[in-house]
């Protein structure tokens, strides 16, 4: 019964890692089609989502057949429990990668107002985040889950410099309005995907410890 | 004596340091645990672990093994069971049992149910009466069964019959129930109805339940005890035995990982 479990647990485990690539993986693409204001990238990142979203089905279906035929618990439930919630997460990061890929493909080709400067680093962070809180899941690390939530405030202070700086740019540069909004977004949409990174952390600690936590 | 504890108050068994032996095999390894008031308890553990030598020994049945020796006290409502100027008697009748296959007499559904306060010495046919309807009521086995009280107990399917068991263990007016795997030959409606039962009868009852069943001790009962070889190795919260157990073994124990 116990190898059931642990085959059921290594199929769910696969499809994770694999969902988990592709959500990372978008996040590098949606921006290097922002960079390079490339629409047809961006077009091909909203043509992979529906597979993301079909693996959140399917990763959900799987622990609920789990559920219903061996009956988790202690350990066991608590790990199938973090797997729903991870794979929400991803899901929600492939999303906010489609979102960046229909700014770029509504802006079309523009000149700069300024040089981008903060918004390269920060998807950087944000990037390093998404892959520390997988690893820290796949590697069963805590101290990692800790370390990477902690990396959350860098970000958000990140976002605030650009949303500051472009808010103020928007009143002297009225006519690129649409450029410095969508500038705007784009910090606002891996700030959001930092947060998904900061659940994963805490799914992993809950996997762990039975603990709860808020980071 | 007379402490105000609101603990000691809600303890209706406090073990403390039991042991128990069977000729020279230990059973039980100086087990220390309180049993809480209107809860319903569960021991959980592998076979041969004690869980069911322990729940007998709530009520002295073990001493019906006559090998058996213990060492420890078992304080009920703060008087040890073990004391000679305990009636062995009153004590079982206050800590009522309930077995893993139903037991009725082979007699009428009515004469089950009134065995005890017959031999209590009730004699008042009107009382009997009331004390059976009363009992079957609170078994949840009254509407099946009013319109055919003098009928046999053996006509009764399984999970009834056990219903019928609960009834007569109600109707000498228990403190306990002890309920040693007593749905493990129902099928799961019946354990369904019995365990529904349970929840209903904590208002009035304390009830103690060994079960091998995970998850009927996790839906039905408010604390567990994780027995293994003789010793209690973790009792808690249900909630937290099976979602979060602190040691080790009990998370093998329930998860399926043992040996």
């Amino acid at each position: 019964m116990r190898e059931q479990m642990e085959d059921r647990i290594r199929e769910i485990h696969s499809k994770v890692e694999y969902m988990s690539r592709l959500s990372a993986g978008s996040i590098g693409q949606a921006m290097e089609a922002f960079v390079r204001q490339d629409a047809r990238i961006a077009k091909q990142i909203l043509a992979q989502d529906p597979e993301i979203n079909k693996l959140e089905k399917e990763i959900e279906n799987l622990c609920i057949t789990l559920a219903a035929t061996q009956s988790p618990l202690a350990s066991d439930l608590r790990q199938m429990v973090s797997i729903i919630k991870i794979v929400t997460d991803l899901e929600r990061v492939g999303d906010y990668s489609c979102n960046i890929a229909e700014v770029v493909i509504s802006l079309g080709k523009y000149e700069l107002v300024k040089p981008l400067e903060r918004l390269p680093i920060m998807e950087k962070k944000v990037r390093e985040m998404l892959e520390a809180s997988l690893r820290a899941y796949f590697q069963h690390d805590i101290e990692l889950a800790y370390a990477t939530a902690r990396k959350d405030d860098e970000v958000d202070t990140l976002y605030e410099e650009i949303y500051r700086e472009l808010l103020h740019l928007i009143k002297i540069r009225e006519n690129q309005e649409d450029q410095i909004i969508g500038l705007i977004l784009v910090g606002r949409y891996l700030e959001r995907i930092a947060d998904h990174a900061t659940n994963i952390c805490e799914r992993v600690i809950l996997m762990m410890t039975g603990e709860n936590v808020k980071l | 004596m007379n402490i105000q504890n609101p603990e000691i108050e809600n303890n209706v068994f406090d073990v403390r340091g039991l042991n128990l032996w069977y000729g020279n095999d230990q059973a039980l390894k100086n087990i220390n645990m309180q049993i809480e008031k209107n809860k319903i308890t569960a021991i959980i553990g592998p076979s041969g672990c004690g869980k069911s030598t322990f729940i007998k020994t709530l009520n002295r049945m073990i001493e019906n093994v006559p090998i058996v020796r213990t060492t420890g006290e078992i304080l009920y409502h703060g008087n040890d069971i073990f004391d000679k100027s305990m009636r062995v008697e009153e004590l079982r009748t206050k800590v009522g049992m309930v077995f893993q296959k139903p037991n009725p007499f082979p007699k009428s559904i009515f004469e089950n149910v009134v065995y005890g306060p017959k031999i209590h010495g009730i004699k008042d046919k009107k009382l009997l009466m009331e004390i059976a309807e009363a009992s079957l009521k609170s078994a949840a086995l009254w509407d099946e069964v009013k319109d055919r009280l003098n009928d046999n107990a053996y006509g009764l399917s399984g999970g009834q019959q056990q219903r019928l068991c609960i009834a007569r263990c109600i109707a000498v007016q228990p403190d306990v129930i002890l309920m040693d795997e007593p749905t493990s030959a129902l099928d799961p409606i019946a354990t369904l109805k019995v365990e529904e039962l349970m929840d209903s009868l904590k208002q009035e009852y304390t009830i103690a339940i060994v079960t091998h069943s995970m998850q009927q001790a996790a839906r039905i009962s408010d604390k567990t005890a994780f027995f293994l070889m003789g010793d209690l190795i973790e009792y808690d919260k249900t909630e937290a035995i099976f979602s979060n157990p602190r040691d080790k073994r009990t998370e093998d124990y329930i998860t399926g990982r043992f040996g």
